[in-house]
């Protein structure tokens, strides 16, 4: 498993802490890196004293954000030289077709509908865990 | 100019009442007209009868003059003739008269002159016959039976003078009437035609009125039904978002259930524990009512994509699956082959789900337990389907409340579920312009029958 720092965008302190939660339960001991919302992560990505642009494992995002919302997040993050390459997992209760297709459309590597429950929902960011931080060879570093 | 508003009542009305007018105008002139015409008979009538008379006088006395002169009684021929014309014209003029003013008068003073010179006549005649020549002589001579005819003439002519004036009076007074009455219904006739064409006009332009009124009715529903179709779509649209809303925070509840569970188990007692999966299982069926909830809205609102569907074949792999997910279960499925429909195929597919997965829960613990699907006869529509099984059954008595969401006939410590299906599949098959209706009883299975608008090609 890398160690490269992950990403997670998004609003709802809840969700944002059964998230990190899941990910230590289920061993995922990546630093995390949070955004409460679009213009936040925006800033953080590509603001005066960005750090974790290049070398980001995964970006979790949800779409309903506050202020900048979900889907102009991946569309910055996937114009930008930087961080085109970065993987964005969408990770979100809606579950629209039009949304599901807007996301894929805006490049996106996935689409995740977070489970209620939350032995349910830990299963799922153990099987992201271990797809995308494990199996996955992640893409090369940005050139500088 | 201000236009004065007359009712139609009172317009037809008035036609009505012209064309009275007129047939009876009409018909005041066509009686002057033959009053007309007959009153000119009448003065002819008059006149011919009084010279007939007169004619019939003057052979009467030729004849006695002749037979007089010659004593040859074959002049006396005229005489006889005139003897029997005379009475008849006399009457024949007697029923004339009464049309000429004072003409009884000079009738009875003729008929008295006519009377005396016959007697006169017949005097004469038995005098020479009586071979007293002289004496009949004498009395010719005597001039009275001139004076006599002479009175006659007179008096025929006076009659005749009289008998012309009062028909050409008559004539003339008739005359000015059918004028009036000509032109009277000539009048009507204009004015009946104007009402006529005031009323027309005002029935086209009452007829255009009711055309743009109902072109406008026609508008306006339209409108309603789009207004009515976006309220219905705003509602679904809220539900969705709501449904979908209570996901976050029902996912925290879960969430730190499980944590407090994890984290501090060990702090918690028995009951503590207990406590907590309950909070987790309520959690899971909310979670699981808020899913239907929005699989219920999504079947309404999913774009429809109407094909061929086997229905039969569908029903197999519905049933090969639960058979799969439960092989521990004995149960009898009996297709019916080559049923076939139009309709949407994922929409169809899940009514059928919901039907064949609901038979397969409430045939558990039965000793020979059978599903079946087939079609019945539709009566009005193209097909009728059923899937019947021999489960548990319901009780007919709450069988309208057996399509209504979240409604439940088993407790769900009996037989799990939300009371979703049977409401999505309603509104799927009512979506597909088909019904449904149940049929069951306690412990004597249950039989759900749908109806779709159109039958799918036959099999080949």
């Amino acid at each position: 498993m890398n160690d490269q720092p992950i990403m997670l965008i998004e609003d709802n302190p809840d969700d944002r802490d059964l998230t990190i939660r899941a990910f230590k339960k289920n061993g995922i001991l990546n630093p995390v890196t949070v955004a409460s919302n679009g213009a936040e992560a925006l800033t953080m990505l590509f603001g005066d004293d960005h750090r974790d642009q290049g070398n980001l494992a995964l970006i979790l995002l949800d779409l309903k954000l506050p202020k900048v919302d979900g889907l102009e997040v991946l569309r910055r993050i996937r114009a930008d030289q930087r961080t085109r390459l970065i993987p964005v997992l969408v990770l979100t209760s809606a579950k629209e077709e039009d949304d599901l297709r807007t996301t894929y459309e805006h490049g996106a590597n996935g689409y995740v509908r977070k489970p209620v429950t939350f032995s349910q929902f830990s299963e799922a960011v153990h099987t992201i865990g271990l797809c995308w931080l494990l199996l996955n060879q992640p893409p090369p570093d940005p050139p500088p | 100019m201000r236009r004065v508003f007359v009712p139609h009542a009172l317009m037809l009305a008035s036609v009505a009442l012209l064309l009275i007018l007129f047939v009876a105008c009409s018909a005041l002139s066509v009686r002057a007209y033959v009053l007309y015409a007959r009153a000119d008979s009448a003065t002819s009538n008059v006149i011919g009868a009084s010279n007939d008379l007169l004619i019939g006088l003057l052979d009467a006395e030729t004849g006695q003059r002749g037979y007089l002169l010659t004593g040859d009684p074959v002049y006396l021929q005229p005489y006889d003739a005139a003897l029997s014309t005379i009475p008849a014209d006399q009457q024949r003029l007697g029923s004339q008269v009464s049309a000429v003013p004072g003409g009884g008068q000079y009738f009875a003073t003729l008929k008295s002159l006519v009377a005396a010179k016959l007697a006169e006549l017949t005097e004469t005649i038995k005098l020479e016959r009586a071979g007293d020549h002289a004496g009949a002589v004498r009395m010719v001579d005597t001039t009275e039976g001139k004076q006599i005819m002479d009175d006659a003439r007179g008096v025929t002519t006076d009659l005749q003078r009289a008998a012309t004036a009062a028909g050409a009076s008559r004539r003339s007074d008739l005359g000015t009437q059918l004028t009036v009455f000509i032109i009277l219904a000539a009048v009507l006739a204009a004015a009946g035609v104007y009402v006529s064409l005031l009323l027309r006009r005002r029935l086209r332009r009452a007829t255009k009125q009711i055309r743009s009124l109902n072109a406008n009715l026609e508008q306006q529903v339209q409108q309603r039904t789009i207004h009515l179709e976006r309220a219905n779509k705003n509602l679904e649209a809220f539900a969705y978002s709501i449904a979908h809303d209570l996901r976050t925070p029902l996912r925290g509840i879960s969430g730190f259930a499980t944590a407090l569970v994890e984290d501090y188990g060990d702090r918690l007692d028995e009951t503590g524990r207990e406590y907590t999966g309950r909070i987790e299982a309520g959690c899971a069926r909310m979670s699981t009512l808020i899913d239907d909830l929005l699989h219920l809205s999504q079947v309404t609102q999913a774009k429809m994509r109407l094909q061929d569907v086997d229905l039969s074949a569908e029903v197999t792999v519905i049933c090969d699956r639960l058979r799969a997910c439960d092989p521990g279960r004995q149960v009898r499925v009996t297709v019916q082959e080559g049923v076939r429909a139009i309709a949407d195929r994922t929409l169809i597919r899940s009514v059928l789900d919901n039907l064949l997965e609901n038979a397969w829960k409430f045939t558990a613990g039965r000793d020979g337990a059978a599903i079946e699907f087939g079609t019945a006869p539709a009566g009005d529509a193209p097909i009728c389907c059923y899937v019947r099984d021999n489960g548990a059954g319901f009780d007919p008595a709450y069988v309208g409340q057996l399509f209504q969401p979240f409604q439940r006939l088993h407790g769900a410590g009996e037989f799990p579920g939300t009371g979703i299906g049977l409401a999505s599949v309603r509104r799927i098959i009512e979506r597909h312009g088909g019904r449904t209706w149940a049929e069951g009883a306690v412990d004597g299975g249950a039989t759900i029958y749908f109806t779709l608008d159109t039958q799918g090609a036959p099999h080949e």
